[in-house]
């Protein structure tokens, strides 16, 4: 049978478990007593191993055994965690992650790539350390008398083998007595299920792993009297000492060394790196380099997209059955009062005038729940992406020798799916940023006195009618006289006189910024920042920069709640309606004369119970005419925008309504301080304030 | 219910066409089906193969199927790198 056909579904199933996998042993190595934690990735370790077996995936299969049993062994106690055994895990999950991309691309892998890391796996679980554990099998090979050429043997019989009166077993049997078959599979893909199989011929074909100290004609020997028909490939392996890592490939390919150099070295069970500059082949700083490459490398492939289905939380699902089953029912309900009118029923006119209303009402309220279940679906709690950046950090850090730590919080805050989409990117230019530039090195740390150990917080939040999602280290923060003379050079400015702290600081969103004294490989070419700030307003969103030197830089985005239909507050000035979201009002006041009050320069303010709130005059900041010209004669509408209160002072208030939010269109040129349209239950069209963009532009 | 099918002897591919016919009796007669070759002395790779066939067709049916094997069972599985 053709198993393939499930290896979508197992793509699909499996992502969830890696995932799982991921960060749980992320999560294992901060509380490694957690016996419930370890018992949840062993169950996806088996999940995997078990659902891959089904679907006729042996290689992934017997290489997630490998783990399975180091991390039964961690279970059952028989084993303490330590980080060798989190990062050979976390190395795993890796490589299970190729093998099944591999399997969702339809392309080859080949398993032999798996047994150095199987071979580091079981010495862990040997309760040795790999260096020992090397030596050790070493010995015990040489003292068996089993040393010698690994060969990798393909033999993919002919059908008929069968009918040549030839059991394969017999052949196989033969291939042993030459050595030791270190592994043998027989690939069962083509056998088809029972009603289909025609039991003389023979559908299987094999791999194995052949050690002997015969050459490779002997081993060729054994095929002799089938090689005719057979296609047989007999290939000399390296031993899994000799597997070429990343780094060596990519020393290869720059022309620093020779792949012989990286051969030679790798005999050596020592850092590859150290090996090659000791022997004065390369240099640290060479090494260093392409060390960075490396953990861009590793980097990239966090930034794999959200993907495409969506998986709704089951709540949500049969709140919005129930919903459709109540309109149904209010339906028939409408229908039947509609035949008793037609009837000229007994209950009269009024009566039936009564009901309908109530009928309609109650279709109202559902239709508006209908309305927001509906928005909710595409709603996705951050966690999902954010859990991803731990690992990044992880890997980050480790490449830079830094100490640091990711805190990640409010992981339950939703985002539309498609802004989480968008969002990912610029979050992690952000992260490593500050693994990168932010935070120091420990010696520079130690130095100021900080603790070596780094923190870097990443916290989602939602405050009003806008998600806050926040990176922020307790690095060295950015060096102001740095970028002004960046800015000054630049020509981005002419002098210095009149920028605030915070227009300083948000000057390397401009292109072309970048202060870091080291360019290198993971940030700080100079690009970023600015594409960065665009990504994000691209989205409707902001950015904004705090930072204090010495003390730590936070980077906080602004998203807007992207829900189409939002309540708002109808509130006229002249003779327009404008709509103020709900979100942002937090209460609505005819100031007393005698609580206005003017600043010399700096507008006025409006006294409510004892707190001094800025007025904006919307007729001023929209320029428009407005009917009342004093405040104690408009309403102020009193908005909260970044932990602070802002009246909006209006002519009257309409009444609260929900408004389906339109897009202005590309004709229209960006405007701060309206966020849409949307047309009004009369047909007259409404402006949505954006009440950020109004603070922003008013300047209080 | 479990059903239950007992193999016995040395099962070869001279038996092969009969043994095909057996199990899928075996397994269209049975919710879920074990296979007991716990008596068998000798199995060549041609019923290895049909063993396999038989779990395929298990899976497709959605019929749970398990195997109790002898020693020389299991270590001529192991010998021709088949995991039933």
């Amino acid at each position: 049978m053709d198993l393939s056909r499930f290896h979508a579904v197992f793509v699909e199933e499996a992502a969830e478990h890696i995932e799982n996998l991921e960060n749980g042993l992320l999560q294992l190595e901060k509380t490694p007593d957690d016996s419930e934690l370890l018992n949840d990735i062993f169950r996806s370790a088996h999940t995997i191993k078990g659902s891959s077996g089904t679907v006729g995936l042996p290689d992934i299969s017997r290489f997630t055994h490998v783990m399975e049993e180091l991390l039964d062994d961690l279970r059952n106690k028989a084993l303490t965690l330590h980080r060798d055994m989190i990062n050979a895990l976390l190395e795993a999950v890796d490589m299970i992650k190729e093998m099944i991309a591999a399997v969702g691309d339809k392309t080859e892998f080949e398993f032999a790539r798996c047994e150095p890391l199987m071979e580091r796996i079981r010495a862990l679980q040997g309760k040795q350390t790999p260096e020992t554990a090397h030596a050790l099998e070493k010995n015990a090979a040489t003292a068996n008398g089993h040393e010698g050429q690994l060969f990798l043997i393909s033999f993919v019989p002919s059908p008929d083998l069968f009918r040549q009166g030839c059991d394969p077993a017999k052949l196989l049997d033969e291939l042993a007595e030459l050595g030791s078959i270190e592994s043998i599979q027989a690939d069962t893909n083509a056998v088809p299920p029972l009603v289909e199989l025609n039991p003389e011929t023979l559908y299987l074909s094999w791999q194995i792993k052949l050690r002997t100290s015969l050459d490779k004609e002997a081993v060729q020997d054994v095929f002799v009297f089938v090689e005719d028909d057979c296609s047989i490939e007999i290939t000399p392996l390296l031993t899994p000492q000799q597997e070429i890592p990343l780094l060596g490939k990519l020393l290869t390919e720059e022309g620093i060394v020779s792949e012989e150099d990286v051969r030679k070295a790798l005999t050596k069970q020592k850092k590859l790196g150290e090996i090659l500059v000791s022997q004065g082949k390369t240099s640290q700083a060479e090494i260093s380099k392409v060390l960075e490459k490396q953990g861009v490398q590793k980097a990239e492939s966090f930034k794999k997209a959200v993907s495409s289905s969506i998986r709704v939380d089951l709540n949500k699902l049969d709140n919005l059955v129930n919903l459709v089953g109540e309109m149904v029912i209010t339906q028939s309900m409408f229908q039947q009062v509609m035949a008793e009118w037609q009837q000229g029923s007994a209950n009269g006119f009024g009566h039936a005038t009564e009901r309908t209303d109530r009928l309609f009402s109650q279709l109202q309220r559902i239709g508006k729940d209908i309305q927001e279940g509906t928005m909710a679906l595409r709603m996705l709690p951050v966690g999902e992406v954010f859990q991803r950046f731990s690992r990044l950090v992880r890997e980050l850090a480790t490449s830079k020798g830094k100490d640091i730590e990711l805190v990640i919080s409010g992981e339950d805050t939703e985002l539309d799916k498609g802004v989480l989409e968008k969002v990912t990117d610029p979050l992690v230019h952000l992260i490593r940023n500050a693994v990168d530039h932010g935070i120091e090195s420990t010696e520079e740390r130690t130095a100021a006195g900080k603790p070596a150990g780094s923190t870097v917080f990443l916290r989602a939040y939602q405050l009003g009618d806008a998600v806050y999602i926040e990176v922020e280290d307790d690095g060295r923060g950015l060096d102001r006289d740095r970028i002004i003379a960046k800015a000054l050079s630049n020509g981005v400015i002419n002098s210095e006189a009149g920028l605030s702290e915070d227009e300083i600081c948000n000057l390397i969103f401009l292109p072309g910024f970048s202060t870091a004294d080291k360019i290198t490989d993971i940030s700080g070419r100079g690009v970023g920042m600015d594409v960065v700030k665009r990504n994000i307003e691209a989205l409707k969103g902001s950015v904004q920069l705090r930072t204090r030197k010495g003390h730590g830089t936070t980077v906080s985005i602004r998203l807007p709640l992207t829900l189409a239909i939002i309540d708002g507050l109808a509130a006229s000035i002249g003779d327009e309606v404008f709509i103020i979201p709900i979100a942002s009002v937090v209460e609505s006041l005819r100031p007393a004369q005698h609580v206005v009050h003017t600043v010399e320069e700096q507008g006025e303010l409006v006294n409510v119970r004892g707190e001094y709130i800025p007025l904006i005059r919307l007729s001023r900041a929209l320029e428009i005419p407005g009917k009342q010209q004093n405040p104690w004669e408009g309403i102020a509408v009193v908005t909260h925008y970044q932990n602070r209160k802002y009246g909006l002072m209006v002519d009257e208030l309409l009444g609260e309504q929900q408004v389906v939010l339109k897009n202005l269109g590309s004709a229209t040129p960006k405007v701060q301080d309206i966020s849409g349209g949307t047309i009004m239950g009369d047909g007259r069209v409404a402006l949505v304030l954006d009440v950020a963009g109004i603070v922003q532009m008013a300047h209080v | 219910m479990t059903g239950q099918l007992e193999l016995t002897g040395e099962l070869t591919i001279g038996m092969a066409e009969e043994l095909v016919t057996t199990l899928q009796k075996a397994l269209q007669g049975n919710p879920q089906l074990h296979v007991d070759l716990t008596a068998v002395e000798q199995l060549d790779t041609a019923v290895a193969q049909i063993l396999v066939a038989t779990k395929l067709q298990a899976i497709q049916n959605a019929i749970p199927l398990t195997f109790s094997c002898s020693p020389a069972v299991s270590q001529r599985l192991r010998t021709i790198g088949i995991q039933l």
